[in-house]
């Protein structure tokens, strides 16, 4: 059960991986417009159709 | 930088909600003069504005801000939109990142807590076990600070401010929370740290929403204001200016399809314009040389030039917006009472929470701090608090949308207990615009069109409602125009000099108007002999006769009107209305209202807001039907800018359903605080009920208020 020792503190640097993550996808924009996105599959995009 | 001959000047607008008379404003305005750099200060008492023209080189923004503050005025700086805009922004994302911390981390301390709680005492190593308090601290610290910061914050600033808010117990269980567990760390006792994160997250919800409602209304507030373009084309200079550099007197294009961008006369071209911003209604008017257009309007088909008439801050837009803000500030006085309880509340919850602790503890239940913390949580007044300001902000933004300017948050509470309705007639249940319905020739050798020609002409500077019916006629140039109130209008034309008003006015006292005295208004036209009797006409509005019949069975109808009796009587019987009473003065009309109030009714005062102002003052309640262009803000607690006032029933109608939802919201917020604390206190709740309780409690509210974003009969 030694592998625990190495684990948590593993399971510890990923939660703040992710935290840095998030904070970072906050801050360049991804959650500004959280309802257009969700819509934007449904409308044809007419510039890049091939 | 700049040239010897050019002043650097900026212009700074505040708002200063300390200025409650004329002496704050005087107080401001003296001690802004004597600082060196600065050319100019405004005040405004009712919008509560200050500008302040000064050189920023001699003197910064902030140093102004220091003296205001120095003698006791704390001011806001009005930001332009743009600045508000990103701040809003700004706000919500670090509000998100909070979150999702709290959010990630309460995931992970939960893993670790999960193991623990499954294993029980003694089924973990000890230094398994210290390993995970350990991590589990490492990650419940970011949370404890980070994320729980707003809480922090604002109970710091309540304790400041020397009393006790929502964020107080909050935060307090929080720290306590994460501040023993970290002792326990060293001292190897219980922790709390899976709490910490959890209450930090799911209270961190419920903020983050409401958050995110307040900025959508608060988007919608400056939904008209975002609509003004930034800068106005000048023909004069060939450029472009910004709107704050435009002044009175300045002539500015509206090309079609764009935003008019200032409130003024047109000068030149004629189009369609559309004032749907301000009344929804979207018919367009057209608008030719002479007529007033506003702000934010939309012109549509043709190019117009229009001289500005009014500073920025005095346009019809700019002011809407300010009395749109204070409306949604308004608090009726159980609202008031709920935040003095709730206050009181706080410290009570304090000490019960901090007597279940003490008791559990001597009682020998290990879970005595747990009780602690989920007392102090469940029971925060949030939802109390939240209960009333959410309802405001909703209904009086669904009511702009329609064209209804709420001026006095007072006038929703009040109008849905009214027994009486008090109406004026002109310009309430009639039309208010005469029309030339009928020209009597007395001297041979004029025609109509020249008589009318003559009239239009003499009216053409005058804003009374006899100049509107000579509105759309071609003018020519007159001399020595004059107004004689409550009479007429004399001047020269073609250096013949005429007076058209009362038949006293115009020097023939004795001449009776022709036939038919009952219907509308009769004026004569005469210079040196009596030229044409005029009859003008006000007509009944279409839905006057809809709305009074279906108030009928439920209020009290009274017309009172400052008209002839025989034309007062002639519209109520049109209206069938029982109650009319002619031939009064303003001082009448008080007395009438007040007669009625001392029976017990309470009275809705309906005028257009020019002659009945003293009535509507002393009325319960009292609404303007008013054209756009005339905003009515002193007298009434509310306009209906769209002409239409078949509104009124459906006014009246939402007035319900808010006094509905604002009893549900408060019933509601105050039946959970006060269910919900007895099983916290037996040690019933699991600390994350509590949470989510607390969160799901506030959002409830909102929900609730929500419902009332689609003004309707419902």
């Amino acid at each position: 059960m030694e592998a625990i020792f190495i684990l948590v503190p593993v399971s510890v640097g990923i939660v703040f991986l992710a935290i840095v993550t998030f904070i970072w996808s906050v801050n360049h924009h991804q959650f500004d417009d959280l309802d257009k996105e969700a819509e934007r599959i449904l409308f044809d995009d007419d510039q890049d159709s091939d | 930088m700049n040239s010897a001959a050019a002043i650097n000047m900026d212009r700074l607008s505040l708002q200063v909600a300390d200025i409650r008379c004329a002496k704050c404003a005087l107080t401001i305005e003296k001690a802004m003069t004597r600082l060196a750099g600065v050319f100019r200060c405004r005040t405004n008492v009712a919008d509560k504005r200050v500008v302040v023209e000064h050189d920023p080189t001699l003197l910064s923004q902030s140093a102004i801000l220091a003296v205001l503050e120095s003698i006791g005025f704390a001011a806001i700086v009005n930001e332009d939109r743009q600045a508000v805009m990103q701040r809003m922004q700004a706000d919500g994302n670090l509000m998100l990142a909070r979150l999702g911390v709290a959010g990630i981390g309460m995931m992970q301390v939960m893993m670790f807590a999960l193991a623990t709680y499954v294993a029980g005492d003694g089924g973990i190593e000890a230094a398994y076990v210290g390993l995970i308090k350990f991590a589990s601290f490492a990650i419940a610290t970011p949370v404890a600070f980070y994320s729980a910061m707003p809480f922090h914050l604002g109970a710091i600033l309540d304790l400041k401010h020397r009393r006790l808010g929502m964020d107080v117990p909050v935060s307090l269980a929080i720290s306590a929370a994460y501040g023993l567990s970290t002792w326990h760390l060293f001292t190897d006792g219980e922790v709390y740290f899976d709490s910490v994160c959890m209450f930090a997250f799911l209270l961190l919800i419920g903020r983050y929403l409401e958050l995110r409602s307040r900025h959508q209304y608060e988007q919608s507030v400056s939904i008209a204001e975002r609509c003004l373009p930034e800068s106005a084309f000048v023909p004069a200079l060939t450029t472009e200016l910004p709107i704050k550099q435009i002044t009175p007197g300045m002539l500015v294009r509206a090309l079609p399809g764009e935003m008019v961008p200032v409130d003024g006369v047109v000068t030149e071209g004629n189009s369609a314009v559309s004032e749907a911003a301000f009344s929804g209604e979207s018919a367009a008017i057209r608008k030719q040389p002479g007529m007033r257009v506003l702000a934010g309007s939309v012109n549509l088909d043709g190019e117009i030039i229009v001289r500005c008439s009014d500073e920025v801050e005095d346009f019809v837009i700019s002011k809407l917006s300010v009395l749109h803000q204070e409306a949604m500030l308004y608090k009726p006085s159980f609202a008031r009472l709920a935040d003095i309880v709730a206050g009181y509340f706080v410290s009570g919850v304090l000490l019960l929470a901090l007597s279940a602790g003490v008791y559990w503890y001597a009682v020998g239940n290990p879970d005595w701090f747990v009780i602690l913390i989920t007392v102090l949580v469940v029971s925060c007044p949030c939802a109390l608090s939240l209960a009333t300001p959410v309802v405001y902000t909703v209904s009086v933004t669904a009511l702009k949308r329609l064209g209804v300017v709420v001026s006095a948050g007072k006038f929703l509470e009040q109008l849905s207990s009214i027994n009486h309705i008090v109406f004026d007639k002109t310009g309430t249940l009639t039309e208010g615009t005469l029309d030339v319905s009928e020209v009597t020739l007395l001297a041979p050798d004029w025609t109509r069109e020249e008589v009318l020609n003559r009239c239009c002409t003499l009216e053409s500077n005058s804003r009374h409602p006899i100049a509107r019916a000579f509105e759309s006629v071609v003018k020519r140039p007159a001399t020595n125009v004059e107004q004689v109130v409550g009479e007429g209008v004399l001047g020269s034309i073609d250096g013949q000099s005429f007076r058209l008003g009362k038949p006293e006015f115009v020097g023939f006292p004795d001449l009776s108007p022709p036939m038919d005295q009952v219907r509308g208004t009769w004026i004569l036209l005469g210079g040196s002999e009596p030229v044409a009797w005029i009859r003008l006409d006000d007509d009944i509005r279409d839905s006057s006769a809809k709305l009074i019949q279906i108030l009928k069975p439920h209020y009290k109808i009274t017309l009172l009107s400052g008209d002839r009796s025989i034309e007062v009587e002639r519209v109520a019987k049109a209206l069938s209305i029982d109650d009319a009473k002619g031939d009064l003065s303003p001082a009448d009309k008080v007395e009438y209202v007040r007669q009625f109030q001392a029976v017990g009714d309470r009275v809705l005062m309906v005028g257009d807001g020019m002659n009945d102002a003293a009535a509507m003052g002393i009325a319960n309640t009292a609404v303007a039907v008013s054209p756009v262009d005339i905003l009515v803000q002193d007298a009434a607690d509310a306009t209906l800018l769209r002409q239409d006032i078949f509104r009124l029933w459906m006014l009246i109608g939402y007035s319900k359903r808010i006094r509905n939802v604002l009893r549900q919201n408060m019933s509601w917020a105050v039946l959970y605080n006060l269910s919900v604390i007895p099983f916290a206190v037996a040690g019933w709740l699991e600390p994350w009920m509590a949470a989510l309780g607390m969160s799901m409690s506030s959002l409830l509210v909102i929900v609730n208020a929500s419902r009332l974003n689609s003004v309707g009969q419902g």
